[in-house]
């Protein structure tokens, strides 16, 4: 399994790097053009950070399911299963590596949008952008305590790779699919298709099971626990947010059912590349 | 003599079109064997069920006697009719990679054998002709200590010198006691190979048998398969080219190599030597 992921990472590598040097090179432009006071390669590369930030991670699942699709179900197929391993084994690896890359773009988006922003509003006194980083780190600043703090960013860290793996593990699923052989003459539109069939009930469900089903996980400074309500939330973007100065609560039963999702989805995907798939 | 690959009541279909019906053999242990039939006749799909590649068939297939599966694929080495190298690979990527995926490859022999196929290691996939990734993954596949070695259409596409080239490779550095089963419908360049043929026909077998028995009938192995197929315009040869070297004899190339193209032939040679 580790040779594999060791390989995997190695072999997508090669296109998740096109995109983050993209990135790099938007940013060193953007520093450039402050620093020579350059207006309009300023404005250009400012466009073109924000913009990336916002694609990064849309890219790399793109980058996901093409290089997922080339080495199992087109030409590389050949090689990937013909090695001695389980269908299972060669979808674990290949799935964590995908997790970890769109983790890796993830952050690096966030960080990129508000390290942007910062160093922008920098020179602008009073601009609103600015006062709006200052309100998101005072928010972050009234957190009840430093471990209440880590407790939750663990949280909504776990919340989001439920999030992202579901979503993966769904398209995984859908491209397997469409390459079995009642499928397999129009692959390129199954997969499509059921990727829309799969994810997009997938995720509403999760979404709406965390923000309304009785099921919450609760802290507080001074405890910890499951509660049978609600997570009542008046906006979904509040579930990334404390509510209020006691604590903070996230419903659980989406998460629940999200792990239920992906351990089902990667359970019938191994089963359909080990009985049902054909490599073209 | 263990039996390396036993099929038994083997199908396959795609859609309605059925293209194994009913296939069953039996193929004895350190064999070279010969697969052949036209195109479209089933041999690929046979060896894709062979290495794991299709999973959608009816009947049962073994290697060495276990079902396919991650213990049989240990046993197998299989180079591919088509190309399954990223084009972003180069050659030195591509022998690393086989390093880190296979524990039987020998990294050491697989550089030795891109100097004498005089392809350099960093040189890309992309920019490598037909040939050379050819040999490129014959490098890959001849490389691993196997027990079974499976090539589907090993000399198809590439020039008269590169097929010589391939075919003394696969010959010299082939593991003792290890068996091949090699696809082709290029029977002229590999008769002399060849211990076994199975013949496959709309998805059927129809001959199973040892050269030497299709020899002592005094025929060569392309007139047998000439016979079998019932190819219009089938002339027996006399008894004097009966008793010739067959056609498709390595030496008997390497002579009309060394005439036609004696740079190409030397190249040859000198590779041999070092393989040796």
């Amino acid at each position: 399994m580790f040779r594999l992921i060791k390989n995997e990472i190695k072999s997508t590598a090669h296109s998740m790097m096109g995109i983050y040097l993209a990135t790099i090179i938007a940013i060193g432009l953007l520093v450039l053009a402050q620093t020579a006071k350059i207006g309009w390669l300023s404005a250009i590369s400012f466009l073109v950070i924000i913009l990336l930030a916002f694609l990064l991670v849309f890219i790399t699942i793109m980058c996901i399911i093409m290089n997922f699709s080339r080495s199992l179900y087109g030409a590389e197929g050949y090689l990937s299963f013909a090695l001695p391993v389980k269908g299972g084994t060669l979808l674990g690896a290949k799935t964590t590596v995908s997790v970890l890359w769109l983790f890796v773009s993830f952050f690096i988006s966030i960080g990129v949008f508000f390290g942007t922003m910062t160093y922008v509003s920098a020179n602008m006194e009073n601009s609103e952008e600015l006062l709006l980083i200052k309100d998101l780190v005072a928010t972050f600043v009234s957190f009840p305590n430093k471990g209440v703090l880590v407790v939750t960013g663990l949280f909504n860290a776990l919340f989001l790779f439920l999030l992202m793996l579901v979503l993966l593990v769904d398209i995984f699923f859908a491209i397997t699919l469409a390459n079995t052989r009642q499928f397999q003459n129009q692959n390129v539109l199954w997969g499509i298709l059921f990727s829309f069939i799969f994810v997009i009930p997938s995720l509403v469900l999760g979404i709406n099971l965390t923000n309304r089903a009785p099921l919450s996980f609760m802290l507080t400074a001074k405890s910890v626990g499951i509660i049978s309500e609600a997570m009542t939330v008046p906006k979904e973007l509040s579930a990334y947010m404390p509510q209020d100065n006691w604590g903070f609560r996230l419903g659980i039963a989406g998460m629940l059912f999200m792990m239920a999702v992906s351990a089902g989805l990667l359970y019938l995907t191994a089963f359909l590349m080990n009985r049902k798939t054909n490599v073209k | 003599m263990s039996k390396i690959i036993t099929v038994k009541n083997l199908h396959k279909s795609y859609g309605k079109k059925e293209v194994l019906s009913g296939v069953s053999f039996a193929l004895e242990d350190g064999q070279i064997i010969g697969l052949l039939g036209p195109n479209g006749c089933g041999k690929t799909s046979l060896l894709k069920i062979l290495t794991g590649l299709i999973h959608d068939y009816k009947g049962e297939v073994q290697i060495d006697g276990l079902p396919i599966g991650v213990e049989s694929k240990k046993l197998v080495a299989y180079l591919p009719e088509r190309s399954y190298l990223a084009n972003w690979m180069s050659a030195k990527d591509s022998i690393e990679t086989a390093a880190s995926l296979f524990t039987d490859f020998n990294r050491d022999k697989a550089y030795a054998f891109l100097k004498d196929f005089e392809l350099t290691p960093l040189m890309k996939v992309k920019s490598m002709s037909k040939g050379m990734q050819e040999k490129l993954l014959l490098t890959l596949t001849m490389c691993r200590e196997a027990r079974l070695y499976i090539m589907d259409e090993p000399l198809g596409g590439v020039d008269p010198a590169a097929r010589i080239a391939i075919k003394q490779t696969i010959l010299s550095n082939r593991p003792k006691g290890s068996a091949m089963l090699i696809s082709t419908h290029q029977i002229h360049d590999l008769e002399d190979v060849f211990d076994h043929a199975l013949m496959i026909r709309d998805g059927k077998v129809i001959a199973d048998e040892h050269v030497d028995k299709i020899r002592a009938k005094g025929k060569s192995l392309e007139e047998y398969y000439c016979e079998k197929h019932g190819i219009p315009g089938f002339v027996p040869k006399t008894h004097a080219q009966q008793t010739a070297a067959p056609s498709g004899d390595l030496a008997a190339q390497l002579e009309a190599l060394r005439q036609s193209d004696p740079e190409a032939y030397a190249k040859i040679m000198q590779s041999q030597n070092n393989q040796q």
